[in-house]
């Protein structure tokens, strides 16, 4: 395999193929604080592209209650099983040096475990690119599976308490998590596919599998970590999630020429979500680019983490933790920065709160934003800290440098006239 | 378009270093390989009509060659192992024809594809595109130097159309926007590209002939391919096999037929091919590169 770098996890990893980054890579922040589970996006993406014979259990787009829930069901938890299996066979850990902490490389340390492409090398012979396993039938086919349940685990006896505690860190709890396709820097299913179908796109890092080329062996079903490439039997192919790419092009014809957001983003009436695209250098880091809303999130503010960042395949979905789940389980899903992560987001600072208006207020693709200062209009005390707020105005930009929002911290108060009184 | 240009025009990002890697290494153990096979060989005998039908009485004619079968473990993904030790071949011709007649043991006749778990059985041959000079990597041929395989594939000899609603029955679904049926109704595949709009079955609609019902019936279910390397594989342009076969609780038994004048030589009384197989077995979800193989044996024309 080769050597590429990966600053996720803040070190080089194998990966069968050479570092080949696209120009621009298509990137998401989900804000996981803000979601309601109204399913707007699943329905979104099912209208749009799966409702056809063969689809009907194919969620390109899901939102599962954790810790509970998954489609397909446990996903996680049995690739987590897996891994530390693999771990516990070589008697190495899944851990993190958070000491090592160094700039946009390394922001969260170094991962000092291994990625599903370095256990798969480990057990005797290699008989897959990379660790994974075959969800069933059953499996995939209760998306919405322990929707709301909430967990009160106290202790790995089994005692549960009904208390919910209060902040920062509730003692029962559950959160939304939102899915759609990372399209990874370093993808499993394009690594496992034995046949090149799948390809990453070097315009914009888009991971298509190439319906003419699918022979459906499903091994992009079966390396996928996020599962998010599925089975049709109609078309004896697998598919997955296309992020729009139509959109991403500027074909939509309500913005000719400009890149929208995809349909699940563009959808979300909690605002949670925002896409765009970052820039890339040849090595694979983002190519600074301050005024990008993704690239002072991810890079700047630090406030949103990439998912299970310890598989190794560098996804491009980035979250803003729940801020009231138990810290070990959210480090587990998103790495050590977790903690700073929260932290930014509870007292945000002025540039951040100003960038999270920018949420859901076009659909087309913010390439960057300006700040205009307006006047303080409140003051608190969060944990302890002397926190003020100003009604400051963000004004965002699309790919031709036009004006394509502009929105202020306070909402604008509009007060409806007399002789609209009772009337809809 | 052809393989070359395949390779040279693909967008992928991430450009494949390892097959040449992996190519030398089949090479490698191509040679040892050869030395223990070209010992054994296959007689095709001469027949005046070569059967279809794998019952048939003249296949007594054709003296049965037992060839060992390996579970693929030389490239990723690999199979471990495999319980099919061996399968059973045997050849007849005619002035038109080449038969070849493949048996093997298989407790589970596995045909349907309608869910996530589903693979199917099947088996292959493969010989060079030209068997003059020396012969390609038995797997898969090498760049420049391609193979022609003919696959038999259980789904599309016994289930064309078996999917979803066969898998489950009982099943309900409203309505299949594009399908060409009413609301209420069960669309098949096949009507998405008779009454409704192609580009909803996608695969099917870009040309994949897995995913193309007609397309299969019109082959049949041995499908000809070509290949140059792992992962090459693509359909052959023209498609002239016959043949299928029949399943018991003792397992399959096959017949291929295809035409003694390929594309670039003809199969002729005296002539010495190199033939490989391979074999699928569906219930232990055996599939693209993981299957039991032989290399290069000698077919003789006898």
């Amino acid at each position: 395999m080769a050597k590429v770098y990966n600053w996720q996890i803040g070190r080089e990893m194998s990966y069968p193929y050479e570092q080949a980054a696209p120009k621009r890579q298509w990137a998401f922040v989900f804000n996981i604080n803000r979601c309601i589970a109204c399913q707007t996006c699943t329905f979104a993406c099912k209208a749009t592209w799966t409702f056809s014979k063969g689809q009907e259990y194919m969620w390109w787009n899901n939102v599962e209650t954790k810790p509970y829930g998954g489609y397909p069901q446990f996903w996680d938890i049995k690739l987590l099983t897996l891994l530390d299996e693999s771990h516990r066979k070589a008697n190495r850990q899944m851990v993190w040096n958070s000491a090592k902490r160094q700039g946009e490389q390394r922001p969260y340390g170094t991962y000092e475990g291994m990625t599903i492409f370095e256990a798969a090398e480990q057990n005797g012979l290699q008989q897959e690119v990379a660790l994974g396993y075959e969800p069933s039938d059953a499996e995939w086919s209760a998306p919405n599976i322990y929707e709301d349940t909430a967990t009160g685990l106290t202790s790995a006896k089994g005692a549960t308490t009904i208390a919910s505690g209060s902040l920062p860190e509730h003692k029962a709890w559950f959160f939304y998590l939102q899915r759609v396709c990372n399209h990874c820097s370093y993808p499993a299913c394009l690594a496992a596919c034995p046949r090149k179908a799948i390809y990453k796109r070097p315009e914009d890092g888009i991971v298509l599998i190439d319906q003419e080329r699918c022979r459906g062996y499903r091994k992009c079903v079966m390396a996928c970590p996020y599962k998010k490439s599925l089975y049709r039997p109609t078309t004896r192919t697998s598919e997955k999630c296309v992020a729009c790419y139509p959109r991403i092009e500027g074909k939509d014809p309500l913005y000719p020429g400009q890149p929208l957001e995809t349909r699940c983003m563009s959808v979300c009436p909690g605002r949670i979500r925002m896409q765009g695209l970052v820039k890339k250098n040849a090595d694979g880091s983002w190519a600074e680019d301050r005024q990008n809303p993704l690239y002072f999130l991810v890079k700047v503010a630090k406030v949103a983490l990439p998912l299970y960042p310890q598989f190794g395949l560098e996804p491009n979905g980035y979250y803003i933790p729940p801020r009231w789940a138990p810290r070990p389980y959210l480090r587990q899903m998103f790495g050590p920065g977790v903690e700073e992560a929260i932290a930014a987001y509870t007292a945000p600072s002025r540039e951040l709160l100003a960038v999270l208006q920018l949420f859901r207020t076009t659909q087309q693709i913010i390439f960057r934003y300006e700040i205009i200062e307006g006047p303080k209009v409140f003051e608190t005390t969060i944990q302890g800290k002397k926190w003020q707020m100003y009604n400051d105005t963000v004004v965002g930009y699309g790919q031709d440098g036009r004006e394509v929002t502009r929105v202020a911290v306070e909402e604008g108060l509009q007060v409806r006239p007399n002789k609209h009184a009772n009337s809809i | 378009m052809n393989l070359a240009k395949f390779w040279m025009s693909r967008r992928t990002v991430l450009a494949g270093g390892t097959a040449a890697l992996l190519s030398l290494a089949g090479r490698l153990w191509l040679r040892s390989a050869r030395a223990q096979q070209t010992a054994s060989g296959i007689t095709a005998a001469p027949v005046s009509r070569v059967p279809l039908a794998p019952e048939d009485a003249l296949w007594g004619r054709a003296k049965p060659t037992p060839v060992v079968l390996l579970p693929q473990n030389l490239v990723l993904p690999r199979l471990a192992k495999s319980n099919l030790q061996a399968l059973n071949v045997q050849a007849l011709y005619d002035a038109a024809r080449l038969a070849v007649r493949l048996e093997w043991p298989d407790a589970h006749k596995d045909d349907e594809l309608g869910t996530v778990q589903q693979y199917r059985d099947g088996v292959a041959i493969q010989f060079p595109v030209n068997p003059a000079g020396s012969a390609p990597s038995f797997m898969m041929g090498q760049p420049g130097s391609g193979v022609v395989i003919y696959h038999w594939k259980s789904d599309w000899q016994f289930s064309l159309t078996y999917d979803v609603d066969e898998a489950y029955p009982n099943m309900y679904a409203d309505y299949y926007p594009f399908s060409g049926v009413a609301a209420g109704e069960m669309p098949e595949a096949t009507d998405y590209l008779t009454k409704g709009r192609r580009e909803y079955l996608t695969a099917a609609a870009v040309g994949n002939s897995l995913a193309d019902p007609f397309v299969q019936k019109r082959i049949g279910p041995i499908q000809k391919m070509r290949a140059e390397g792992f992962g090459t594989t693509e359909a052959d342009q023209v498609q002239d096999a016959q043949g299928g076969g029949v399943w018991s609780s003792k397992g399959w038994r096959i017949v291929i037929s295809i035409p003694l004048k390929q594309s670039a030589f003809t199969f002729a009384k005296g002539m010495t091919v190199p033939l490989a197989f391979a074999v699928w077995d569906g219930a232990d979800r055996q599939r693209n590169g993981q299957k039991t193989y032989a290399p290069w044996m000698n077919l003789v024309l006898a």
